[in-house]
């Protein structure tokens, strides 16, 4: 790998945002460890994500190895975190979670999409790192993610392109506008 | 031709500093030769003529390049030094001395004044003094290189390190970070060093002098990130045992019952991954080591306020 790599950052995307994303962005190719980037509807292009929200519910959905998916909800719905046998860390700290629910959680991961062959494509989150944290955190970062979305979106007004791009990729795009009223 | 000319004029120059006057007409023809029938490149040409001519008059080469150019520079502050390639004169603190990474490398660190910081490395081929860490020095005739953005100092034969009588205060230049602490990085948690170089071990190993008994040590290599950038983060034993509240007697401990010192880092993960920090520190590369570190607490009622009125309007 490159000594000059660059980490991923972890965009700050509320569940409804990323649960509209159903866009790949193409890879430039010529290296082998490009991250797959998704197009989400405001124009964020993000393999990395960090969110904070309740955990739900958690299950063991694996058949011969442990594989992990937690529920986990912000106010306005629901994300899909998986961890399995590559992501032991992750996996570990969701099974102790299973005892403690519901509770608050941080979980930093990669995004990934399933097409279930029903034209309908599925968001989860492949977790990288999974943890406890209060109500402040979860305080802190409600407002940061709305902060980075209006940014987004005002980025995305000032952006003809991007604005392109995003309407090619979304022909049926409802018109997606979380109102920050919803969201507090 | 123009060039052809003003190379001469400036040859000549030059060893009119060493007091051997030279026709400028012998320069000229000889680098004419060169240019026009050889189609020898001007700088390569230069060359060829000056050392011809440092042959004629039995010129010591060294002697020559450390005396005619640049001896008599003014210093400058290190803040100053930002073009790539030049030769430079200035005072400074050796701040820091790292362990050379290569077998040719005599001395390798950072040098600061007032202004800044910048790294150095010597060469032991140009049989340079050796420097002390924390001591003062002028630095002459020494030339600036540009690596990925970043500026550093190369001392060569012509170089020449004095002591320094003054006083210099190195400048500490904080950087602070605000985000979430995302990741821990490998060699994060309960690491061993080397007791000889300090640097830390890889499967009981140093890089440098092989296996040795190794001593015991805590650290975070974390990485911060706002969701725009990120910083990588370096926090030592003392900061890492206040922020987890896991002191290396207990970091041994969990390693131990657990028989993987990896545990430690985990469980620390477990207390401050998704955690917002306000960070100070000092750049240093791509690293930030930390000086301080605390919670980071927004005041959200307030600014979710002020975002739904500016959102309304």
């Amino acid at each position: 790998m490159a000594g000059n790599f660059e980490r991923m950052k972890a965009a700050r995307l509320f569940a409804a945002e990323l649960k509209a994303t159903t866009i790949e962005v193409p890879k430039k190719g010529g290296d082998q460890y490009e991250s797959q980037l998704y197009l989400t509807q405001t124009g964020a292009k993000a393999a990395r994500v960090m969110i904070v929200g309740t955990a739900t519910e958690i299950e063991d959905i694996g058949t011969d190895n442990n594989f992990y998916r937690m529920r986990v909800s912000d106010p306005t719905g629901v994300h899909f975190i998986t961890a399995g046998q590559y992501q032991q860390e992750a996996a570990k700290v969701m099974q102790e979670l299973i005892q403690s629910l519901p509770v608050f959680v941080a979980v930093i991961g990669k995004v990934s999409l399933y097409n279930n062959g029903e034209n309908t494509t599925l968001v989860s989150i492949r977790a990288e790192q999974v943890s406890i944290v209060d109500e402040n955190i979860r305080d802190t970062w409600l407002l940061e993610t709305a902060k980075a979305t209006l940014d987004r979106l005002s980025a995305f007004k000032a952006n003809p392109v991007l604005e392109q791009e995003v309407a090619a990729a979304y022909q049926k795009r409802e018109n997606y506008n979380p109102t920050l009223s919803k969201i507090y | 031709m123009e060039n052809l000319e003003q190379t001469s004029l400036e040859i000549k120059e030059r060893f009119a500093k060493v007091n051997v006057q030279i026709q400028e007409k012998d320069i000229t023809e000889r680098l004419s030769i060169l240019v026009n029938k050889f189609m020898v490149p001007i700088n390569e040409a230069r060359r060829n003529v000056t050392s011809h001519f440092l042959r004629v008059h039995n010129i010591n080469q060294d002697e020559f390049f450390a005396n005619a150019g640049f001896a008599n520079q003014s210093p400058v502050k290190i803040a100053e030094l930002i073009e790539d390639n030049k030769w430079c004169t200035f005072n400074a603190r050796v701040a820091v001395l790292w362990e050379p990474r290569h077998e040719k490398i005599l001395q390798t660190g950072v040098l600061g004044d007032e202004t800044g910081t910048i790294v150095f490395t010597t060469w032991k081929s140009t049989g340079c003094s050796v420097l002390e860490e924390g001591k003062c020095y002028t630095f002459k005739n020494v030339v600036t290189s540009e690596w990925q953005g970043r500026m550093s100092i190369k001392i060569n034969k012509n170089s020449e390190i004095l002591p320094y009588q003054g006083d210099i205060t190195v400048a500490k230049k904080l950087v602070t970070v605000v985000g979430a602490l995302v990741d821990l990085q490998q060699g994060s948690g309960l690491i061993k060093r080397c007791p000889e170089c300090n640097r830390s071990l890889s499967k009981g190993s140093c890089a440098e002098h092989g296996r040795v008994e190794g001593i015991h040590d805590l650290r975070i290599k974390g990485v911060i990130d706002d969701g725009i950038t990120s910083q990588d983060v370096i926090l030592n034993r003392k900061l890492t045992e206040e922020l987890t509240g896991i002191t290396l007697a207990k970091a041994k401990e969990i390693a131990m019952e657990s028989l993987d010192a990896g545990t430690v880092a985990d469980e620390m993960g477990c207390k401050v991954i998704g955690h917002y920090f306000e960070v100070t520190g000092v750049q240093i590369d791509k690293n930030l080591i930390v000086e301080t570190i605390k919670p980071f607490r927004a005041d959200v009622t307030n600014q979710i306020n002020t975002l739904l009125a500016a959102t309304e309007a």
